[in-house]
């Protein structure tokens, strides 16, 4: 304990007297530990918003196309749908007994970026949404709002609306068939916070109103009143519960057979979807990695130097009563603090750096991250930041151990 | 006797540079080491104070035989019972002198006693001095603060080497009556090696030292 209490101020003043090499090696060390920071909470984040996104859909069907772009669409609502599938084929599978449960979906208008889905209540549980005000929908044109949607918009209960064509800005309005707002939902802290839901019906009115379909839209929908029946209407997709894991074995390969439709597993597109952004968040934890070693390299070099320096001062420490010990802990203390420091510094980079941006993204995408959280990796690389900073300060402080103190008289 | 010395042989890779058969000192009795550059009078203190193993004999300091203590034992009671005064100052710059002298107190086993410093510090006229650096002091302050290091635990012995060499003839007088003046007044016993004749008046007791075997 004595010589931690001689050790610590000592290196304190130490690493004050070299200002600048002092702070070019904290921010360093900080940036390489905030960079990867950064990129651990994206990442965690974005994982356990797909997890959540996707709990409870086993399968989602769809039209042909990317069966990844059909997941983005649909499930998470950051891309635009593959096309549509007649609804007496989506009927026909939610009949299927591997099937227990489907929730149809409907999309291709928005409101000020929002998306509008056409679902039936049963959407509703996959998410363990509820009103907070309100109720849900239940006659056509009636809308059920996310959270989200209801902060952005100021939109409340009784508020009326036209959705606009195509899921972005700019899109026509549909002003003959304006909804209304009968619910808000309690925060879910998943998608649906984000989504305008309604009945499939409402969707197929409006586009039944005399407005072209925009792309993505409902094909079906006719526009000079003829008749709409079952079999010529159209949803965007489908999403399917298994009655039995033994279904995700056959199933989506039956689907697949039809010529028309195309069966997705949210839980494979979204692994493979990690997989193509892993190799460019490898390669960025790999440069914040190089970032890190740098830093300790850094720490390594600067502590060689002062211990030259400083030979002087080790011999008069050790005349003045100091141990061996106390003279290494010295040179450790200032290699760890430098450690300390760039990792508080870095941890905070990369969490306000996460938060920042990730205020920048919500208004632009509608997806929000936040630096207010914890991602799992942080404390192994807490640790590999310590540690690397222990490493590079353990050869000087070894070197100061071993030097007799009439060698370092000599020298001084 | 405060210091005893027998049959003592000390040197380096293995070559006697200085050899005392005996050598006592008793408390309050200030002793001059005076030798030519090179003659060992360094290598004898850092036997002393326990810096370096004797290659042979005996040191006692207090009584303590202090080949028999262990290196950081050794550390320990140089803290405690022994001061020193180098012939290059060597205060710590990253540290103000107020900062010296605590790591002096603190290192000696004793807790931190600012009012002491002060103290010391006021009996040396260089108490306005306290929170300079040592890159802000003259090299006669930075004499003053490194004799008020030595001073401040209250030793028994002052080990000074070479105290003056590098000071002028007023300097010189200064700091050794310093030294003397504060020694006493702390109550510890004084060993100067120098080669400097200039300051020989000031001593009782002077041992010539000339390298090989002495008395």
């Amino acid at each position: 304990m004595k010589a931690l209490a001689i050790a610590l101020p000592l290196a304190w003043a130490y690493l004050r007297e070299r200002v600048l090499s002092t702070v070019l090696n904290i921010v360093l060390l900080a940036l390489g530990v905030g960079t990867i920071t950064a990129m651990l909470l994206v990442l965690s984040q974005s994982e356990q918003r797909m997890e959540r996104d996707a709990a409870g859909i086993d399968l989602v069907v769809g039209a042909k196309g990317s069966p990844l772009q059909l997941i983005l669409s649909a499930v998470f609502h950051v891309d635009i749908p593959t096309g549509n599938i007649p609804l007496a084929d989506a009927q026909k599978i939610a009949a299927d007994p591997m099937v227990k449960r489907a929730v149809p979906l409907s999309l291709g208008d928005s409101y000020r970026s929002f998306r509008l889905v056409g679902t039936d209540p049963a959407f509703l549980a996959l998410y363990d949404a509820a009103p907070v005000s309100g109720r849900v929908w239940g006659k056509p044109m009636e809308v059920f709002i996310g959270a989200d949607v209801a902060r952005a918009t100021g939109l409340g209960i009784g508020s009326r609306f036209a959705g606009s064509h195509g899921l972005s800005a700019g899109g026509g309005s549909h002003d003959a068939t304006p909804f209304e707002v009968v619910g808000i939902a309690a925060p879910t802290g998943s998608v649906i916070d984000r989504l305008i839901l309604t009945s499939l019906d409402s969707i197929w009115d409006v586009h039944e109103h005399g407005a072209k379909p925009a792309t993505g839209a409902p094909r079906d929908a006719k526009t000079a009143g003829d008749k709409h029946d079952d079999e010529s209407r159209e949803i965007t997709a489908l999403f399917v519960q298994y009655a039995s894991p033994m279904a995700a074995v056959s199933f989506p390969r039956r689907v697949n057979a039809e010529s028309r439709l195309q069966a997705a597993s949210p839980a494979l597109e979204t692994a493979r979807l990690f997989a193509l952004v892993g190799v460019g968040v490898n390669a960025l934890k790999g440069f914040a990695a190089v970032l890190m070693v740098c830093a300790g390299l850094g720490i390594f070099i600067g502590l060689l130097n002062a211990l030259d320096d400083r030979r002087a001062d080790l011999a008069l420490l050790r005349v003045l009563g100091a141990n061996r010990a106390t003279v290494f802990l010295t040179v450790l203390a200032q290699g760890f603090a430098l450690g300390i420091a760039g990792v508080i510094l870095g941890i905070v980079v990369g969490h306000a750096g996460v938060e920042w941006a990730g205020r920048a993204v919500e208004k632009v995408h509608r997806v929000a991250f936040t630096g207010w959280s914890w991602a799992p990796g942080e404390l192994w690389v807490v640790g590999i930041a310590l540690g690397l900073s222990l490493l590079a300060g353990l050869f000087p402080a070894w070197r100061a151990y071993r030097q007799a103190v009439p060698e370092l008289l000599g020298r001084a | 006797m405060l210091v005893s010395l027998r049959e003592v042989r000390a040197g380096y890779a293995g070559r006697v540079a200085i050899a005392v058969d005996q050598l006592d000192i008793a408390a309050g009795g200030h002793t001059l080491l005076l030798g030519p550059s090179g003659c060992g009078k360094t290598t004898l203190l850092n036997v002393i104070a326990g810096i370096a193993p004797a290659m042979a004999g005996e040191v006692r300091i207090q009584g303590e035989l202090i080949g028999a203590l262990s290196e950081s034992a050794r550390d320990r009671f140089r803290g405690a019972h022994i001061g020193f005064v180098m012939q290059r100052l060597h205060l710590i710059a990253a540290l103000s002198v107020e900062g010296n002298l605590k790591l002096a107190q603190t290192l000696a086993g004793n807790p931190v006693d600012p009012a002491r410093i002060r103290e010391v510090l006021a009996s040396l006229g260089i108490d306005h001095k306290l929170t300079a650096s040592p890159r802000q002091i003259s090299q006669g302050e930075a004499q003053r603060v490194a004799i008020a290091r030595a001073v401040i635990n209250r030793p028994a012995l002052i080990i000074a080497d070479e105290p003056t060499s590098a000071l002028d003839d007023a300097n010189c007088e200064a700091a050794i009556a310093l030294l003397i003046k504060q020694a006493a007044q702390h109550g510890a016993t004084l060993l100067v090696a120098t080669h400097d004749p200039r300051i020989k008046q000031h001593f009782p007791r002077i041992v010539p030292l000339a390298g090989g075997a002495h008395p």
